[in-house]
């Protein structure tokens, strides 16, 4: 019992690392810009498949095709805010409005590629995975690789954030964007680097997700989800409060299975989601979220 | 003259707030706006500011019109403006809200004006690690002042500076502004509502009402209240 | 033949559900992607009950309206605690959940392999078994539905959707109760989208898991958003839209792996498109109608103020007794004491003026009394009465009403609408009374026109009643806002500024109306830093400072003190 319970909380903590990276990559965006970007969603699909066709389609080295594919995620991500958001910011639309068209964009996207390259999922091959055995528990070099770009990443973003002049411009935005006009932040700038920097982020965890299991034109839309509800459950606005609620969905998705059929997996951060919702609206570290202004 | 307002009007959405408005500042001037909550004060330093644009009038700084361009290109040629109620950063540090105000300033200058900012106001030195959200609302209104200041700006626009501080504190922070433009000789446009403590540092000042000047003169003219109590 | 049939019949289920999710997103404002779900939940149990209890057609249709607004109304709970774009999250989980327990609940559901066999309808002994004997049927029951939510969305139970869309902090000050609104309005989107999904069912005779997709709910919402939200007349040319073209591009020959995400493409780009260049849709809530509606038959004429404000009293100059009194109030915010110890009376027929600098807690002492926020400590007595604690719609019911600094007026309902709305005791907003007492409906809503037309004469907007509130000038706007206030029929009015933002002709303007509501039996309450209003209006003035009353009495001796000068100009 007591290996299975091991097995579980090592395979938990290994995808929950990947719904880490994931959470942060949609934060940046969601903290700096307060824009619900659930095309994002469809950044990390392109990701994927663009480490597909260019590993696999082109026969590119398994590095170059990585690197590509992060371009490409930047491009597609910046390219929506230019593109999509900024004219609809510029006629004061709703939040929802914005919502409406980052879903309607990730739907041209999802299909496109679905059309492109039908919705088998496509392996990338390329990765040297080895089984290690550690005792009762069992994981491969890939999953490691999960591990340690997911948190190394979300370290080499904090050094950004906190380490660097643009970083803290960035923060200051995403704290009070009117203070940025006041001192002469260009905000749009900001904007921008939040995008491409949540995007790049978001590209790494679509590959390795992608080495492990494949890519499917849908996957995006989990992925998103998920990003989101971390991101909820943990607080808006809080980078390691998302981390935190990416490792509290990994390893409830995992110890779930002990409870529940395998099927009901995507259920269960449902289910977080609405005690969070019920519970707890500002998350785990939110910033505490005004009362209705009268 | 160095900031010259002319007829301006200007408000929010259908709201119009500003009904022609007009003033000046010298250089290195002191001047107090003083009126009623609500007369479009606020409103008038934002629209000098440049977070909003005027519909009509013209706004002129050094000579050369200013109005309806980003207030980023003002913040560079030496306008700062202090909003009301602690403008600063509460998520970050007070050193790193001194150094996002200092995000247009040439990198080697950087390091003396916080120096000057320090000397200025030493309790940020102390706390210069400290959560900005954290401090006193004092504290927050000198790390405020203290933002605008490495811009070395020539026109300072403050917001209320006062507005929530104990008596004592106000008292510190009006010796301030003199300060500073003792010291770096910045001209300063102060909207306040402690109008007495706003006189007694003012070369002029100007009452507003419903969006319009109401009156104009030296400090000394505003003595009795009861002229206060009909212009307000 | 039998094609064209069958994409009849879609269209009739389709604007079911385009319509049903239209009263939920166009005219609540409630923003959720899970209306398939609805669709699903409905399908599910009305086969289920037939397949497995032998229910009869109506049984089981009565079945699964019953258990899907159940679940819908089961919804609107935890919708209540989120704000609008996170609502969309819960939504998507909730579809997503759905989704899962149609797939993997195989005792129940058999998962993919989806419920066959489900029997056609049999109707008063006739057996309804081919699509040209289904049609007739479809259509009727689309009709029905159509007539339904028609009624619904017209009724003033519409009326406090579409308010609540606009500003539910406003609506709530007015006296709504939204809790009960939007439990009930999810309730009715599932009930109503229940009735589709039973009739697909009972149509198709095989459903899976797979006709209930989130592609599902997405194409809903682009059949709304394309056709116009808030609008259902737009539901029904956007489900005509939406159903033919993509069947038109058959004709396109695109081969048929690649036709369903071709769709899907064309939905998306519709929604993009259309957010961005025609947000309205369609046929946009007000097209037809705008600057149009309900202005009275010109020979009506008006009588401004009779009976609507309540009757003329003799002018007499209020009679002193306290109306409302404030004891020792206290209110702290984190550590700032807002309100320290605040003791204050209201005379009934009086206008009272509250003055004081900045943070004096004037607007706090608003809040306080209308139950927006809680006192930590103190009294509030209004006729004898304790508030504490109450509600801020049970207050508002109670005849207490205020204004807002920022005006929070229904801006894309008309002029009209944003008075009727805060008419007071409007029973026919229950939704049971909308369906079982009609011709009430119909008499108590002439009887608001006409009240609402008196106040709008009153305040000299009578000639603006069918445009929109947002395309009114500033100075209208707050006029407006008064007439909405006056509306609610309460005695105790406290008024947030209300000549902030105006010009000096506009303040006279309206400084003249407050005047004479004192006449009609008002008790009011200023907040103002405008002296002149102040001066003009107001007998007696208090003056706050701190957060306690420091000073009472006539505008001329508060304003001969120096010692109140001091506080009020700073030392």
């Amino acid at each position: 019992m007591l290996e299975l319970f091991a097995q579980l909380t090592v395979n938990g903590l290994v995808s929950g690392s990947l719904f880490a990276l994931l959470a942060i990559s949609f934060g940046v965006i969601l903290g700096t810009t307060r824009t619900f970007h659930f095309a994002h969603g469809i950044v990390y699909t392109a990701a994927a498949y663009g480490a597909y066709a260019f590993a696999e389609g082109l026969s590119l080295p398994l590095w170059l095709a990585v690197g590509l594919a992060v371009v490409v995620a930047v491009l597609l991500g910046v390219g929506i805010e230019v593109f999509v958001y900024q004219p609809l910011r510029r006629l004061y639309a709703s939040p929802l409005t914005v919502l409406i068209a980052s879903l309607g964009v990730l739907i041209i996207v999802e299909n496109a590629i679905a059309i492109f390259f039908s919705t088998d999922a496509k392996i990338v091959t390329g990765f040297p995975s080895r089984l290690i055995v550690l005792g009762e528990v069992a994981f491969t070099t890939l999953h490691l690789a999960m591990v340690l770009v997911s948190w190394s990443l979300f370290f080499i973003l904090l050094l950004y954030l906190y380490r660097t002049k643009t970083g803290k411009a960035m923060r200051g935005v995403a704290t009070s964007p009117e203070m940025a006009e006041i001192v002469g932040i260009d905000t749009r700038r900001v904007f921008v680097g939040a995008f491409a920097i949540g995007s790049a982020l978001a590209a790494p965890a679509a590959i390795l997700y992608t080495l492990d299991k494949g890519a499917t034109p849908d996957m995006g839309v989990t992925a998103v989800l998920m990003a989101a509800i971390a991101v909820i459950v943990g607080g808006v606005g809080s980078l390691p409060g998302a981390a935190l609620g990416g490792m509290i969905i990994g390893l409830a998705r995992n110890w779930g299975i002990w409870l529940l059929p395998s099927e009901w997996q995507s259920a269960i951060a449902f289910g977080i989601l609405l005690l969070v919702i019920l519970f707890r609206p500002t998350g785990l570290f939110g910033v505490k979220l005004r009362k209705a202004e009268v | 003259m160095l900031l010259d307002v002319r007829e301006v009007v200007a408000g929010y959405g259908k709201k119009t707030v500003l009904h022609g408005i007009s003033l000046e500042v010298g250089e290195e001037e002191i001047v107090a706006m003083i009126g009623h909550n609500g007369a479009g004060k606020t409103t008038l330093l934002r629209t000098i500011f440049g977070v909003l644009h005027p519909r009509e009038g013209e706004i002129r700084y050094c000579g050369a019109r200013i109005d309806g361009r980003r207030s980023a290109l003002n913040v560079r040629e030496g306008i700062a403006f202090v909003p009301q109620g602690h403008g600063v950063f509460p998520d970050l540090s007070v050193l790193e809200n001194l150094e996002l105000g200092a995000h247009t300033v040439q990198k080697a200058e950087v390091a003396d004006r916080l120096e000057a900012v320090f000397g200025l106001f030493p309790i940020l030195r102390e706390r210069h690690r400290q959560g900005a959200g954290t401090l006193s609302g004092g504290q927050q209104q000198m790390l405020a002042l203290g933002m605008a200041l490495v811009l070395r700006p020539q026109l300072l626009l403050l917001d209320e500076p006062s507005l929530g501080l104990a008596p004592f504190l106000v008292q510190r922070v009006l010796e301030a502004v003199v300060e500073i433009n003792h010291r770096f000789k910045t001209a300063i446009l102060l909207v306040e509502q402690n109008v007495k403590q706003a006189l007694q540092i003012a070369r002029r000042v100007y009452v507003m009402k419903v969006g319009q000047v109401v009156y104009t003169g030296a400090p000394e003219s505003l003595a009795q209240t009861q002229k206060l109590w009909q212009l307000f | 033949m039998d094609y064209f049939i069958h994409v009849a019949i879609l269209i009739a289920l389709y604007t079911i559900l385009s319509t049903s999710y239209n009263l939920l997103i166009g005219y609540t404002g409630l923003f959720s992607i899970a209306h398939a779900a609805f669709y699903g939940i409905g399908a599910y149990t009305s086969a289920l009950l037939t397949l497995h209890f032998g229910a009869s057609f109506p049984l089981a249709l009565l079945g699964a309206i019953v258990v899907t607004a159940l679940v819908g109304g089961a919804i609107g709970v935890p919708a209540l605690r989120v704000r609008g774009d996170y609502l969309v999250i819960a939504s998507f989980g909730f579809q997503m959940i759905v989704f899962g327990v149609m797939l993997n609940w195989l005792a129940l559901t058999r998962g993919e392999g989806g419920l066959a066999g489900i029997p056609r309808p049999v109707l008063f002994g006739i057996k309804i078994f081919s699509p040209a004997a289904y049609l007739p049927l479809a259509v009727a029951v689309a009709g029905i539905c159509f007539l339904v939510t028609w009624w619904v969305a017209r009724s003033p139970f519409g009326r406090v959707l579409r308010a609540i869309r606009e500003d539910e902090v406003a609506a709530q000050s007015l006296g709504k109760d939204i809790v009960y609104f939007k439990i009930t309005v999810f309730a009715l989107a599932g009930g109503l989208a229940a009735v589709a999904g039973s009739f697909y069912a009972h149509y198709i005779t095989f459903i899976n898991p797979l006709s209930f997709t989130l592609d599902e709910s997405i194409f809903i919402m682009a059949v709304v958003l394309v056709g116009g939200a808030g609008n259902l007349w737009g539901s029904l040319v956007g489900t005509v839209a939406l159903v033919v073209a993509p069947e038109a591009l058959r004709f396109l020959r695109i081969p048929d792996a690649i036709a369903a995400p071709f769709r899907q493409i064309l939905y998306g780009l519709l929604l993009v498109l259309f957010v961005r260049f025609r947000p309205q849709g369609l046929i946009g809530e007000h097209s037809a109608t705008r600057g149009a509606r309900r202005v009275p038959a010109s020979g009506d004429k008006v009588e401004a103020g009779s009976s609507a404000l309540g009757t003329r009293l003799p002018h007499t100059a209020g009679n002193g007794k306290p109306l409302l009194t404030l004891r020792n109030v206290t209110k702290s915010f984190g550590g700032i004491r807002a309100l320290d110890n605040l003791s204050l009376t209201l005379e009934e027929g009086r206008i009272t003026g509250l003055i004081g600098p900045n943070g004096a807690g004037k607007t706090t002492a608003f809040n306080l009394i209308t139950g927006f926020l809680e006192p930590d400590a103190g009294s509030i007595v209004y006729r004898g009465r304790e508030l504490r604690g109450a509600k801020p719609h049970e207050i508002s019911r109670l005849g207490i009403a205020r204004s807002f600094q920022d005006l929070r007026l229904f801006p894309r309902m008309t002029v009209l609408d944003n008075v009727v709305v805060a008419l007071p005791g409007q029973r026919t907003e229950q939704l049971s009374l909308v369906f079982f007492a009609a011709p009430r409906v119909v008499s108590a809503e002439r009887e608001n026109l006409r009240r609402a037309y008196e106040l709008l004469a009153f305040v000299g907007l009578a000639e603006k009643a069918g445009e929109l509130a947002e395309d009114l000038s500033y100075p209208e706007q707050k006029l407006l806002a008064l007439a909405r206030l006056l509306a609610t029929q309460a005695n105790l009015l406290l008024l947030d500024e209300p000549a902030s933002g105006l010009d000096p002709t506009s303040v006279e303007a309206i400084m003249a109306l407050i005047r004479r509501l004192p006449d009609y039996g008002k008790t009011i309450c200023v907040i103002e830093h405008n002296l002149d209003v102040i001066k003009g209006l107001a007998d007696p003035v208090v003056f706050l400072n701190e957060g306690r009353a420091i000073a009472s009495g006539a505008p001329a001796q508060i304003m001969a003190s120096p010692q109140l000068a001091d506080i009020y100009f700073g030392v």
